[in-house]
Order: structure tokens, then C-alpha cells, then sequence
């Protein structure tokens, strides 16, 4: 049967002077994605930093993870900014570069 | 189309003027069925009680009702003897001096006198089954003479069987309902051997029998494909030769017959493929259990990508200020059913393990996810946004989970072709095909806004790093003649080959051989890595899959995989 899957999903914020940095703990899914994407649209909307989110403990990322990744893209464009996901997981950036989000994202260590 | 039946009241029965129904239509599910009462003026009938006590206290209670209004002997019949039919039958609590007879096909009440686990579909149930005790039952199609308290209640049957324009008999039996009407029981095996349909008035009792060709119930224990088609051509036959009426099943809400004829068309259809379906045992059900696991993390894969190029699709097209193409492409799927149909199917699967339902119920479960993902992926209107290979696979692969549901297996000789013909295939496709992308020249040539924003679609469509690849063929002189299973073994290599290009890997290798009897395809890359390619439930369901062509998929993680398959010595031949 299936690995144990938490269905949860952890986010925190750690803000310096030049970024904001998002960390999400668990899996981006069609249940958890909503935490990810208040905080994060937010910041891409309202803040003038950089926006970074990592992804270094996250396993698992479903189409619904991916639709908060492109609205906040869609966000930052505005400003001429580009999000950065740093640390991804080989399976997380095996599917964002075969979604071809790695054209609009910046990956970074 | 659904008819206007309503549950848990009496209604007249349409065609009649003395005979009422009360059905009692309940959540659907493979451990109790539906259950429908009629009262006539010598008889009230109860058809297929089923298994929840419950239930069994209302339909007593109701039946209790009608016979203090007019005493008649009580008929349980039952459409055959599964148990989610039948375990209630003998549990009805009936005034005392009730005269009660339990009715159904001869094949039926065998199976329920041994107590046959197989055949009354108790084999599926993970608990201890107390199977109906039956006492001088009234066999339908068997020729006996009436049971003596069938007789001592006044009870009437009569068999004339019913010549079908083929010149082929339909198998008929009746039971005298008074007033001259009558409830007609015909002969339907398939589902099961003891299957029957029952009309009276407008109404059409189909028993489980609309569900016979389904993944998941196709080979159950009794199922019989020569049967099942005889009977769907002969309830075809019975529904075009009444008026309009209305079909009343198993499982689920009543149908029109209009609706129904159409089912029986897609029946039709569907089980003139099922030639040879292995039996549902439950070592099969065991495999399929790891398979839905399996598929489920295939299917999220490949939903996930599908959605993903088209959000990474509609935000690069927004960013070239094309917001109506950019919109129509985030329309061509429904992503959000997508996903909460897989988070459905997942979460059921975590929590299955705590309830006590049988495991078929879960393969049911997942035929029904997989089956609303066929239809939600529609390749038509992803045409031009979503490379057609992606598409296909996932097609390909949904479509054989629900086959392999159904006790279909994937060698066919059709199936057999030759590995460097569909290497050499894929090659072009992955290195030259590419280059069909529109150029420059045909994009400053757009005659209008539509065909420029049609040609910058298929230029940023598809998969952008699989156009990194540098990919090397070594292709063995030898005959590489082998079950494919179809497209199945080319799907698979292009999955690895993304998996490889994704984790990094762009020089890769392809080389074919001939290993004594087997035909070997080897990927490998130039460089390695440090972890596997793939997360082990995608791995094992391509292990599986070729593992059903007969041959092994070996892997070395982070180096190679080797598809190992036994070889054909001539397509013609096999072919």
C-alpha cells in the first residue's frame, strides 16, 4: 500500500532585508496548497523584496502546488521580479522541469 | 437518462391497475442491493432483500403493513444469489400464519444449499458470511413441481418460453399476481449463472446484470462471457419489443429503457473483447490492490505535468501579452476535478485500511477515479497545447489499468513487433520531430493574429528539456522481434528517458540486443547520479507492465535500466 503521507503542510517566514523566504515543510497538495498560496500571493503583492520559497522538505508537489507557483510568478512579473525555489527535492524538480516551470522560475541551491 | 421512481413509498406500477411498488433504493455499494416490493392481489413479492439488517427491519415492517390490509402469501425472489441479494431473504419478520416461499433459478438455490462461497459472491467478503438457509424453495427453470407451501398458499407459475426472431427460445417463467396480471421472469446468466430479469406492468427488473461488463466485475465467479452476450442481445430484444418502460437495477437509480438500450449497446460492444478474462480470484484482487497504488502515482505524475504545461503554457503566453490564448489554455483542462478526483482516490485508499470493506470495493473505487480521468483528459481540446505522446501515454496507461480490472491480459499477437523499429521511431521523434516547431521565418509569416498566436502556442508547447537531449543509438544487426505489448514498452522507455533528462542526465544511450532468447533494450546514461530516477510505485508499475509482456525491467539506480523480453523468432509468424 501507500507510504505514510502526512497530508500536512508546514509554512514559516524568515524575512531580511533584501528577501523574503518562504519554507514549506510536508507536500503541496489539492488539500494543503491553500497554506502555501495566502502567504506567499500576499508577499508577491504586497512586498518590494525578492521572494523566495524553499522547498528543501518538500517531497511532493501536485498540480494544485504548481498552480500557486504560477499565480505567484504571475504576481511578481508585475514587478519585474521572478520567484526563486531553492533546495528542491530531485522528484519535485524532476516534475517542475518537465511542467516546463523552469523557464519562469529560478532554481537556486 | 434517469425515471422517476421514488424510494421508500408505495406507487403504482405503470401498465398495471392493480399492482404497487415500493422500492427501497440505497447507497450504492457491492455488500447489500437495492430491494423492490409489489403488491399484488394474490401476492406480495419481494424482490432481493439484500444483506443489511436493517434494512430487513423496514421492508418487514412495510410488508407487515400491507398484509394487514390483505392477507397474501409472501414470494421472495431473488434476481440471483449473490449475497449482497440474498443474505436476508430467510430474516424477514412476517405476521405469524404468513405462508413465505423463497423463489429463484435452480442454478441459485444449489449454490445457496452448499453454502458455495464462490458462487454467492461471499469469497470477496472479509468477515464470516452467513449464507441464506434455504427451505423448500420454489426453483425457477428447473421443471419441479411446486413446493407444497407454495401450492397450499395458491401460488400460480407457469413457464412459455418466448421464440426470438433468431428462432433461439428466451427461457420464461411466470408467477399469477391475481387480476389477471402477471410477473414475468425470463432467463439472463452472465453476471451469474442464476440471473434472471423479471417485467410486470411497464416496469423491467434487471438484477445486477447492467454491471456485468465492468472493470472489476467482469470475471467474478459465475461470470460467463457466452452467456452475458446471449443475454444482453435477448433483454435488448425484450426492451425494443414493450412500450417505453422503465428499468429498475441492482444497484443504483431506476433508468429509462431508452437509456438503458443505449447501456446494452456499450455492453454489447465491450464484451464482444472479453473473450478471455481471467477469473477475479483473490490473488488477482491482491495484485490489483498493489497495482491502484501504483497507477495512482503514475496518474499524479502525469496529471501533474499535463496541468503544469499548461499553467507554464498560459503564464508564458500572458507574458507575451496573449491573455485570450493564455485564458483558453488554463479552459482546455479541468485541472482542480483532476486533482480532487486523485486526492478522492488517495484518501479513500489511506483510510481503507481501517474500515472492514471488501478489497473489491477499492478496486471498484479506483476503476471509477481512473475511469472520470479518461474522460476529463480530453485529448481534443488539448490538441497543439500538450505533446500527443503525453497524452497517449496517459491514455494508454488508464485505459489498461481498467482492462487489467476487467481480467484482460496484454499478450495478444498483435502486440508483437520489432524493438529497433520502435526505437529507431522514437529516436526521430525525440531528435527531429522537434524541429517541426514552427521557425522564425513561418512565425514573421503569420498571415493573421490567429495563425501567429497558433504558431507561438506550439513553439512554447511540449516538453522544453526534453529538446536538451543528446541522445546516442547502438542498434543490434540481429532480430529484435518481440512482444511490445503495443505501444506499451515504447510509453515506458519514454517515461525513463524524462526521468533521466529530468534528474539531469542529457547524454544518453540506447542499445539493443539479442541475449540468447531474450531481446534486451538497454538505457543508459554518460554520467550518473546519486539517487534513483524514479519514486518506487512509478518504477514497479513499469516492472509490472512488462513483467505481464513475460519479460523484466532491471535497473541500476542512478546508472541504467534494462528492458529484458523474450524474443519472437518471426513477426510473421506471431504476428
Amino acid at each position: 500500500m501507500l507510504p505514510n503521507t502526512s497530508p500536512s503542510l508546514t509554512i514559516t517566514c524568515v524575512e531580511d532585508e533584501q528577501t523574503v523566504v518562504f519554507h514549506a515543510v510536508g507536500q503541496i497538495n489539492f488539500t494543503t496548497s491553500e497554506a502555501l498560496q495566502l502567504p506567499l500571493l500576499a508577499a508577491a503583492e504586497s512586498s518590494l523584496k525578492a521572494l523566495a520559497l524553499d522547498l528543501g522538505e518538500v517531497d511532493f508537489i501536485s498540480s494544485a502546488g504548481l498552480r500557486v507557483l504560477m499565480m505567484a510568478a504571475t504576481r511578481l512579473r508585475k514587478r519585474n521580479e521572478r520567484l526563486t525555489l531553492r533546495r528542491v527535492q530531485p522528484m519535485v524538480l524532476a516534475v517542475l522541469k518537465m511542467a516546463n516551470f523552469t523557464r519562469f522560475l529560478d532554481i537556486a541551491p | 437518462m434517469e425515471a422517476d421512481i421514488v424510494s421508500g413509498v408505495w406507487q403504482p406500477v405503470p401498465g398495471t391497475s392493480t399492482v404497487q411498488l415500493y422500492p427501497f433504493l440505497v447507497r450504492t455499494s457491492i455488500t447489500s442491493s437495492n430491494c423492490y416490493l409489489l403488491s399484488a392481489p394474490a401476492v406480495i413479492v419481494v424482490i432481493d432483500p439484500g444483506a443489511n439488517p436493517q434494512q430487513t427491519a423496514a421492508i418487514s415492517h412495510v410488508v407487515s403493513a400491507a398484509l394487514a390490509e390483505l392477507k397474501r402469501p409472501v414470494v421472495v425472489l431473488l434476481t440471483h444469489c449473490h449475497q449482497d441479494h440474498s443474505q436476508e431473504a430467510a430474516n424477514l419478520t412476517l405476521p405469524e400464519g404468513t405462508q413465505s416461499v423463497l423463489c429463484l433459478h435452480t442454478v441459485g438455490v444449489a449454490a445457496l444449499e452448499s453454502a458455495d462461497r464462490e458462487l454467492t459472491f461471499c469469497c470477496y467478503y472479509p468477515w464470516e458470511t452467513q449464507i441464506c438457509q434455504v427451505s423448500s424453495p420454489l426453483r425457477l427453470f428447473s421443471g419441479a413441481p411446486l413446493p407444497t407451501i407454495a401450492e397450499a398458499s395458491g401460488l400460480s407459475l407457469g413457464a412459455d418460453p418466448v421464440p426470438l426472431p433468431s428462432g433461439e427460445l428466451f427461457e420464461r417463467e411466470w408467477l399469477a399476481l391475481g387480476n389477471g396480471e402477471r410477473l414475468d421472469i425470463y432467463y439472463t446468466p452472465g453476471h451469474s449463472d442464476c440471473s434472471v430479469t423479471l417485467t410486470v406492468g411497464d416496469l423491467v427488473f434487471l438484477g445486477d446484470l447492467p454491471f456485468a461488463v465492468n472493470p472489476g466485475m467482469c470475471g467474478i465467479y459465475g461470470w460467463d462471457h457466452a452467456k452475458l452476450l446471449r443475454s444482453i442481445r435477448d433483454v435488448t430484444w425484450l426492451l425494443n419489443s414493450r412500450s417505453q418502460s422503465v428499468c429498475l437495477l441492482g444497484h443504483g437509480w431506476a433508468i429509462t429503457s431508452a437509456a438503458m438500450l443505449a447501456n446494452l449497446d456499450v455492453m454489447a460492444a465491450t464484451s464482444s473483447q472479453l473473450t478471455d478474462v481471467s477469473t477475479m480470484s483473490l490473488e488477482r484482487i491482491a495484485v490489483l490492490k498493489l497495482h491502484l497504488d501504483e497507477i495512482l502515482e503514475e496518474a499524479s505524475y502525469l496529471c501533474t505535468v499535463i496541468s503544469g504545461q499548461l499553467y507554464a503554457l498560459s503564464f508564458m503566453l500572458s507574458s507575451l501579452e496573449e491573455n485570450a490564448a493564455s485564458e483558453s489554455t488554463l479552459a482546455a483542462l479541468d485541472a482542480e476535478q483532476i486533482e480532487q478526483n486523485l486526492a478522492d482516490l488517495r484518501r479513500f485508499i489511506l483510510d481503507f485500511t481501517a474500515t472492514r470493506l471488501p478489497d473489491l470495493t477499492l478496486i471498484l473505487k479506483g476503476v471509477q477515479v481512473i475511469g472520470r480521468l479518461l474522460l476529463l483528459i480530453d485529448e481534443r481540446a488539448l490538441t497543439g497545447l500538450i505533446e500527443p505522446s503525453l497524452l497517449a501515454r496517459a491514455r494508454g496507461q488508464f485505459e489498461d489499468f481498467l482492462s487489467i480490472a476487467r481480467g484482460l491480459h496484454f499478450l495478444s499477437a498483435d502486440a508483437i513487433s520489432d524493438l529497433n523499429v520502435v526505437v529507431n521511431a522514437y529516436y526521430r521523434r525525440l531528435m527531429h520531430d522537434r524541429l517541426a516547431e514552427p521557425s522564425d521565418q513561418q512565425m514573421e509569416d503569420g498571415e493573421d493574429a490567429t495563425t501567429f498566436t497558433q504558431a507561438l502556442v506550439r513553439q512554447l508547447a511540449g516538453s522544453a528539456i526534453l529538446h536538451e537531449i543528446e541522445l546516442e543509438l547502438d542498434l543490434t544487426s540481429a532480430s529484435t522481434a518481440a512482444n511490445l505489448g503495443g505501444v506499451r514498452v515504447g510509453h515506458i522507455l519514454e517515461s525513463l528517458v524524462e526521468a533521466m533528462v529530468a534528474a539531469g542526465q542529457t547524454r544518453l544511450q540506447l542499445r539493443t540486443q539479442r541475449d540468447h532468447n531474450e531481446v534486451v533494450l538497454r538505457l543508459s546514461s554518460v554520467h550518473s547520479i546519486n539517487h534513483a530516477y524514479l519514486e518506487t510505485p512509478r518504477l514497479d508499475f513499469y516492472r509490472r507492465t512488462i513483467h505481464w509482456l513475460g519479460g523484466r525491467l532491471l535497473d541500476h539506480p542512478g546508472h541504467w535500466f534494462e528492458f529484458r523480453l523474450p524474443a519472437c523468432q518471426d513477426l510473421r509468424v506471431h504476428g
